[in-house]
């Protein structure tokens, strides 16, 4: 009788600790504020990586002679055959994927390293293209994140020289606007620590500063037919100017170690979240949201102070 | 887990062939068909449970993250929650029906359900946001081997195999996910004549221990006693 007893005491006791068992809520207070925190890095970076870089590497073949040009496309541009169209105006067709276009980028018969030199990236955002252009877009299931300004339709990324103030730089404008829409928008100044021109961007540190807009389409119907149902934007200041640097040959490790800014994410039905970003240590970033603070290491994605 | 599985299917084994033992011991001093007359033939169970398997397959070990939704930007303004306090039926409540085919053999089934209910409260105001709920429901046909069968006493064993669904309801949204479902019984034993009680221990949908009640249907026994005393 004893045993029975003893046998379901601890049967009842063994329902009651699964009943009340549960796991703690460790989501730190500033998550989401970090979350959006990270999409406008993801963004820039992708502007960073794939369209600034790429033109800067373009650069050193444009201004190559015959011999270079071809080591040069081998190392960046094996898989794309770069005709230029009319003077200055060179198309990339995508040699890995049915020879398709991909963009094209309008020198204006001038090198990037020129004063007065305005270069433009041209690409088809939106799969409703003649030739069925994937870049630009980010399937996600039933999401569709633009990384362009506009649902569908040619987006131009211009890079203007601009004169520096500091003797050893080099400066350009970066700049890309939606002519629909007065929230999209990528102001930038690109400031790099160099006298010589580069063949990419990753070779030294570099700094950007000004400001720009994200906007995210929201599609719940097909994933071919762009029917946007709601609209994110993710506004951002950089307050103080954003160091970057990358460990060459290795973009992944792009990392932002120094500046701070303000972030807004907000859409069409007056909701707004501010966030707060500044520079701690490298690595580690700050976020304030909601009135609270928080330093993430952004290599782990945890809260460390 | 593996190494759980191949223990059960050996315990079993070894308890079937003790039974069978000791029924070709019986046979010899028994008529055969005694049993027919003399134990019931069918059988109800109401169970309860331990929950906490359940609970680990409905929940795992991970936690509520919203670590996630950094690319989901329509995710942004939804409300931030923790999660309170967590209602649960307490227990994994069992209904069990079993017809005994021959002595040691019963074939049935068993309906088995658990509902978890979690509070969350805004992050920042602290008020109740809304009640999500889990709700694991099972239908599994069942064997049992009763390798003791007395009176008053029944040893046995026994496997489930079926179909459960997980009832999900999130934000009032709900999703069904189907899954295959199963109980080991490695040792149960029930105890009483008309009304029984009964206590099993093993691993599945029903809990690693379940302890209830149970009704026997003895209808030929009945019948029987109906005429002896007629």
């Amino acid at each position: 009788m004893r045993k029975i007893k003893l046998v379901l005491s601890f049967f009842c006791l063994l329902c009651v600790l699964a009943g009340c068992w549960r796991q703690e809520d460790t989501v730190p207070d500033t998550q989401r504020g970090y979350n959006i925190y990270r999409a406008c890095q993801t963004w820039s970076i992708f502007y960073i990586t794939n369209k600034v870089d790429l033109m800067m590497k373009f650069n050193s073949w444009y201004v190559a002679n015959n011999q270079e040009r071809n080591t040069i496309k081998n190392k960046w541009f094996r898989q794309y055959d770069i005709v230029e169209i009319e003077h200055g105006v060179f198309s990339f067709y995508d040699m890995m994927n049915r020879y398709e276009y991909a963009f094209s980028i309008n020198t204006q018969g001038k090198s990037m390293a020129d004063e007065d030199s305005h270069w433009t990236y041209r690409w088809y955002s939106g799969n409703a293209s003649p030739k069925n252009q994937a870049i630009g877009y980010w399937w996600d299931k039933d999401m569709i994140i633009c990384s362009s300004f506009r649902g569908c339709g040619w987006v131009d990324l211009h890079v203007d020289r601009e004169v520096s103030d500091m003797p050893l730089e080099l400066c350009w404008r970066v700049s890309m606007a939606e002519k629909d829409s007065l929230h999209s928008f990528i102001d930038w100044r690109l400031d790099l620590q160099s006298a010589e021109m580069p063949q990419t961007l990753f070779e030294g540190d570099f700094y950007i500063s000004g400001s720009g807009c994200y906007k995210y389409v929201e599609n719940y119907n097909s994933a071919w037919h762009v029917d946007c149902e709601t609209e994110t934007y993710l506004k951002y200041e950089i307050r103080s100017p954003m160091c970057w640097y990358a460990s060459i040959g290795n973009v992944d490790d792009l990392c932002w170690y120094g500046g701070s800014m303000d972030l807004e994410a907000f859409d069409l039905q007056g909701n707004a979240l501010p966030v707060k970003a500044e520079y701690v240590k490298p690595k580690n970033v700050k976020i304030t949201y909601k009135g609270v603070s928080q330093v993430w290491n952004v290599q782990s994605g945890r809260v460390v102070e | 887990m593996r190494t759980i599985g191949v223990l059960g299917a050996l315990l079993l084994f070894v308890e079937f062939v003790g039974a069978q033992t000791l029924d070709s011991a019986q046979v010899s001093a028994i008529d055969k068909n005694f049993w027919k007359t003399s134990l019931p033939r069918h059988e109800l169970q109401w169970g309860v449970g331990c929950p906490l398997l359940e609970e680990f397959i409905i929940y795992g070990m991970g936690s509520d993250d919203l670590s996630g939704d950094f690319d989901r930007p329509h995710n942004w303004f939804d409300k931030e929650v923790y999660r309170g306090s967590r209602g649960t039926t307490l227990f994994n409540w069992s209904f069990s029906y079993l017809y005994r085919v021959c002595k040691f053999l019963w074939v049935g089934a068993d309906v088995t359900y658990i509902g978890f209910y979690d509070v969350y409260y805004d992050k920042f105001t602290h008020q109740k946001a809304y009640i999500n709920s889990d709700q694991l429901l099972t239908f599994m046909p069942k064997i049992r081997f009763s390798y003791l069968n007395r009176k008053y006493v029944t040893l046995y064993s026994g496997i489930s195999c079926g179909i459960g669904w997980v009832i999900h309801s999130e934000k009032k949204e709900v999703n069904v996910v189907t899954n295959w479902a199963f109980q080991a019984t490695a040792f149960g034993v029930k105890a009483g004549t008309s009304w029984f009680g009964f206590a099993e221990v093993g691993l599945g949908y029903k809990g690693f221990g379940v302890i209830g009640l149970g009704y026997h249907f003895n209808r030929q026994n009945r019948q029987l006693f109906k005429r002896n005393s007629l």
